[in-house]
């Protein structure tokens, strides 16, 4: 029972690693926390579901207008709701992320209805078990395209040039200026990426569960923000990280503890690392200037 | 296709009235206060007291119309709750999402004492501020160590754990069915049942709380939060202990909040744990930075015009939160220092304070 | 400056002008209804399904020519699913004398926390939220048209342990006054018939999606039975996530369940559930086949146990205005004397604010509901 609950927790945890990365890397590089993420999760869901039902697309052409149109949400997000505030204190910021994250889940509701829609199954999803440790296809092709993912990302900050404007900007967003990097392109470049990345996950989750709705992106959101402090916010391999360790710690309470605390689990990790080490698992301290 | 157009157009159409409210609304609380300010001492006492009699007259006008009476005491509800979230985030700086917890510690509180343990509603009412106090005792030590981000996710973890255990405790705290029939308070052998009566304990509440904070503002202890807010470490040179100071506004905040909790519980005579939610605590926090943070008339009215803005968007009811999101998104972007900001009633308005003036 | 800000308080004059030329009517030739559900958040779902059902009850009235040639209109509010709202929905409708009777508050929180205002008003209610606490007996306007968490429950463990022959019964209930109070008084049941209760587990509404930790739990200890005390969404889910795991037990669940939507999300995994109900389009009475037929032809959706329910509350409330007038005396007095009215999930009459009704077992076969073979005595 216990391999089998630790594979229980390590799908349910590539899940939140996958929501997570979108989150840590936007945090990472604009320092804002995108309350917005789970709910453009949502988005992207819904539209790779109204390209598969509505317009009869296949599966792959589908995610990615998902993907796109997801992207196209955060730039516009980003243009109208973020970047008037960057300068205000910050709690405006994380105000109006609050504001868009709310707005965005009505809207949800408006256009699509409240109620939970079945996401037509495209992928046989078949079922692998060895030594007492079921797997089904979609859980391998969750946690293949997270950690395929975290290598891409990890790669494209750490080495391109784009990664260094990125990691550049993250750092001192004038003095970039200053160096002749086009800060807005960079911001909206990394909002369109956060959310694709975003709209990726929602759409895999849509499908392991089968089932998209208005306010499927708020738990996960939270998640991933927890996910991403766990792992040290900013740091993409954190996030995974994070993710894995919340996903099995629930697994793992639920089965041992109470089923009922399961959510508390993961605050209360979250609170033990903030207090042991605040920067979280892979974070990089910031010292603050005096 | 058509539907979606049709909802776009009227989310434009209402972000657009949205747009002109805030505008216009932020224009006669400019002036309001700009003219307010010069009045001398004596005009000005003049004009709180007069606005004080207004305000404790609403049941009177409101008798008929019970919808509205409930509403102002609800609005009543948030500027205390407002205001005591308004310690830990105005004074100290300190960003707290967690705030609905102190509240619903209080409401369960008196829930269980007096239906429990027929405890008098006024006793438990005392106990509901002492329990929700420890509390913000518990929360203000460790979070001392946490700045900003890491301080609002573990403040939303707090008030999150908290709930799951008002849901989980069946045998204390009755879990997801609530606690229902909690009694109303008698004075002098008087029970108040009516919202009249729930009106004027928590205008008393409210006026206590707007005492306190102001006279804290103007302490040596409110100037030292202050201090700490702007700058820790030159505060701490100045020999201003920031740990005593920041652990206070906790405490503070919380018994305040407790309070109120402890009314509440009353008031609806039901205590769930669906209305402790993290929503909750956003929508708390949200009154205190759309009314102006720090600044006790803005905070006010930012409970006031929140609070208000969900029951007059009643009619349109599935666009209300939609646009609810909205005006939330537009006021920061607008309005960032809020409606009344503190530094528009220490009448500058261009000091480095308000660090950036509506720039549109 | 100044001209342009006089001019947005034109502008903004002239909308809330139009707005409110828009929302006025001649309240003298109306007759006003109010439906208090959820519309957003969690359940809006739901509420939706009501809704759409007191609708098409009142098109059906007005398209007669309404009652004495008074239309009937309903005026929606949102309680959002949650207990703080709900009052403030009811203080708005109990304040507003031309409301005549309120359909609704589907969640037992949100009717227990708004009740009281209702009494205080006199104005009628329809409720079909379960908790047993609703009518206690002190709030006499109350009335349930569904039957009590207790009776269901109580059933469903007869049906379990007598019918099916399951001695060992395993729990997953939702978080909230209805899962918990179907939980404990289905345990006492089972247990007092002489079956055991192997396992509860428990999960969150509207944002539980992972169950596989409680299923896994749930298969160690071996039941023959699973009682999802829940509603439809999870309960696709939970179906979906116990093959995989390994879990192939018969599941059984509340009126939660009874929705087209349990098939649309849950495909295969759901098929064999059987679960309580109080509406089947096949189990008819007069006017259920009508009343199937427009629904569908009306929304394109098939009519849920809600929506029945909600049709047949309005039916009721259309009735006591045309036999005792237009007022909440006259509503209230009706349904207090009503017998064996002919609505469309069966014939309804109140005791003690308690409607008295028949349990359907229902059953999921080839991808429809469908009668269950074994019904309850």
């Amino acid at each position: 029972m216990f391999m089998e609950q630790l594979s229980n927790g390590i799908a349910l945890g590539s899940i939140y690693a996958l929501t997570a990365i979108g989150f840590t890397m936007v945090y990472g590089i604009i320092r804002l926390i995108n309350f917005a993420h789970g709910d453009l999760y949502m988005i992207g869901a819904f539209l790779t579901y109204t390209g598969l039902t509505l317009f009869n697309m296949p599966i792959v052409p589908s995610f990615l207008f998902g993907m796109v149109g997801a992207a196209a949400f955060g730039i516009a997000i980003a243009k109208f709701a973020y970047s008037p505030v960057f300068k205000a204190p910050r709690i405006n910021l994380f105000l109006s992320a609050i504001g868009i994250a709310i707005f965005l889940e009505n809207f949800a509701m408006l256009i699509w209805g409240p109620e939970t829609q079945s996401f037509p199954s495209v992928i046989n999803n078949k079922v692998y078990s060895f030594i007492g440790i079921r797997i089904s296809s979609l859980q391998l092709i969750i946690l293949g395209s997270t950690i395929v993912l975290v290598g891409i990302l990890t790669y494209v900050v750490q080495y391109t040039k784009l990664g260094r404007a990125m990691r550049c900007v993250s750092q001192d967003m004038d003095v970039s200026k200053l160096m002749g990097i086009n800060t807005d392109r960079i911001v909206y470049l990394t909002f369109a990426l956060g959310s694709g990345l975003g709209a990726a996950a929602g759409t895999l989750v849509g499908m392991y569960y089968k089932a998209v709705y208005p306010m499927m992106g708020f738990v996960p959101g939270l998640k991933a923000f927890i996910a991403a402090v766990i792992g040290g916010i900013g740091s993409i391999p954190g996030a995974m990280l994070g993710g894995l360790i919340m996903g099995i710690s629930e697994s793992l309470g639920a089965a041992y503890i109470s089923s009922g605390y399961r959510d508390a689990i993961a605050f209360i990790i979250l609170i033990i690392i903030l207090l042991l080490k605040p920067e979280g698992l892979l974070g990089k301290g910031i010292k603050e200037k005096i | 296709m058509s539907k979606i157009i049709k909802v776009l157009l009227n989310l434009a159409l209402y972000s657009g009235i949205l747009y002109i409210g805030i505008i216009i609304l932020s224009k006669v609380f400019d002036i309001g206060t700009k003219r307010f300010l010069v009045f001398d001492e004596k005009k000005k006492k003049v004009a709180s007291i007069g606005f004080l009699i207004f305000t404790g007259l609403i049941p009177v006008f409101l008798s008929k119309n019970t919808y509205a009476l409930r509403t102002s005491i609800l609005v009543l509800i948030y500027i205390v709750l407002a205001l005591s979230l308004n310690f830990v985030l105005g004074f100290a700086g300190q960003l707290s999402m967690g705030h609905a917890a102190f509240y619903a510690v209080g409401a369960y509180t008196t829930a269980i004492l007096t239906v429990n343990y027929n405890v008098p509603f006024w006793i438990s009412l005392i106990f509901s501020a002492l329990v929700a106090a420890i509390f913000g005792l518990l929360l203000g030590i460790p979070t001392l160590r946490l700045k900003g981000d890491y301080l609002a996710i573990t403040t939303i973890g707090f008030g999150e754990i908290l709930r799951l255990i008002l849901i989980n405790w069946t045998s204390f705290t009755r879990g997801p069915a609530g606690i229902p029939g909690i009694p109303s308070p008698t004075i002098f052998g008087y029970t108040i049942n009516t919202n009249t009566g729930y009106f004027y304990i928590l205008y008393i509440l409210a006026l206590i709380t707007i005492f306190i904070s102001h006279r804290l503002l103007n302490s040596r202890l409110g100037r030292g939060l202050i201090a700490i807010k702007d700058d820790e470490v030159a505060a701490e040179a100045m020999g201003i202990n920031p740990t005593f100071l920041k652990i206070l506004a906790f405490v503070l905040g919380a018994a305040i909040a407790g309070i109120v909790g402890g009314i509440f519980a009353s008031f609806i005579h039901y205590v769930n744990p669906d209305n402790f939610t993290y929503m909750e605590s956003v929508v708390i926090l949200t009154m205190v930075v759309l009314g102006g943070v720090g600044s006790i008339p803005g905070v006010i009215v930012g409970a006031t015009v929140l609070a208000i803005l969900p029951e007059a968007l009643r009619g349109i009811s599935t666009y209300r939160y939609a646009i609810y999101g909205i005006l939330l998104a537009m006021m920061m972007i607008v309005r960032p220092q809020g409606i009344i900001s503190m530094a528009s009633l220490k009448g500058g308005g261009g000091n480095e304070n308000s660090r950036s003036q509506s720039s549109n | 400056m100044k001209r342009k800000a006089l001019l947005s308080v034109l502008l903004v004059l002239i909308i809330i002008a139009a707005t409110a030329c828009n929302g006025g009517g001649d309240s003298a030739s109306e007759i006003f209804i109010a439906s208090a559900n959820p519309m957003t958040g969690d359940s809006a779902q739901f509420g939706d399904m009501k809704v759409k059902a007191i609708e098409l009850a009142l098109d059906e009235i007005n398209e007669e020519g309404g009652i004495d040639g008074k239309n009937v209109k309903l005026i929606v509010g949102d309680d959002t699913g949650n207990p703080k709202e709900a009052p403030n929905v009811a203080q708005k409708f109990a304040g507003d004398d031309k409301i005549l009777a309120v359909i609704g508050h589907w969640n037992s929180s949100c009717t227990l926390a708004a009740r009281g205002i209702y009494e205080a008003a006199s104005l009628p209610v329809i409720t079909d939220s379960v908790n047993k606490q609703i009518t206690d007996g002190t709030t006499p306007h109350m009335y349930r048209i569904s039957l009590t968490d207790t009776t269901q429950a109580y059933n469903l463990a007869q049906y379990a342990f007598n019918k099916l022959g399951k001695k060992n019964a395993a729990i997953l209930f939702t978080a909230n006054d209805f899962g918990t109070g179907l939980k404990n008084d289905f345990t006492d049941e089972f247990e007092r018939l002489g079956g055991t209760i192997v396992a509860s587990e428990t999960y969150f509404e509207g944002q539980s999606k992972d169950f596989s930790p409680q299923l896994t739990k749930i298969k160690g200890q071996n039941p023959d039975v699973i009682f999802i005390a829940g509603y439809y969404v999870e309960t696709a889910l939970i179906a979906q996530q116990a093959g995989p795991i390994g879990l192939d037990v018969p599941m059984i669940g509340t009126e939660g369940i009874s929705s087209e939507e349990l098939i649309k999300l849950g495909g295969d995994a759901v098929e064999g559930i059987r679960f309580a109900a109080f509406f089947h389009p096949e189990v008819e009475f007069p006017g259920t086949k009508e009343f199937v037929e427009a629904f569908r032809s009306k929304y394109n959706k098939e009519p849920d146990n809600y929506a029945a329910l909600a049709y047949d509350s309005t039916k009721l409330i259309l009735e006591g205005i045309k036999q005792n007038g237009a007022t909440r005396d006259g509503i209230t007095s009706y349904l207090n004397d009503v017998e064996d009215f002919p609505g469309v999930a069966g014939p309804i009459s109140f005791v003690d604010n308690d409607v008295t009704r028949n349990i359907l077992i229902l059953e999921v076969k080839n991808g429809k509901i469908d009668l269950a073979d074994i019904q309850l005595d």
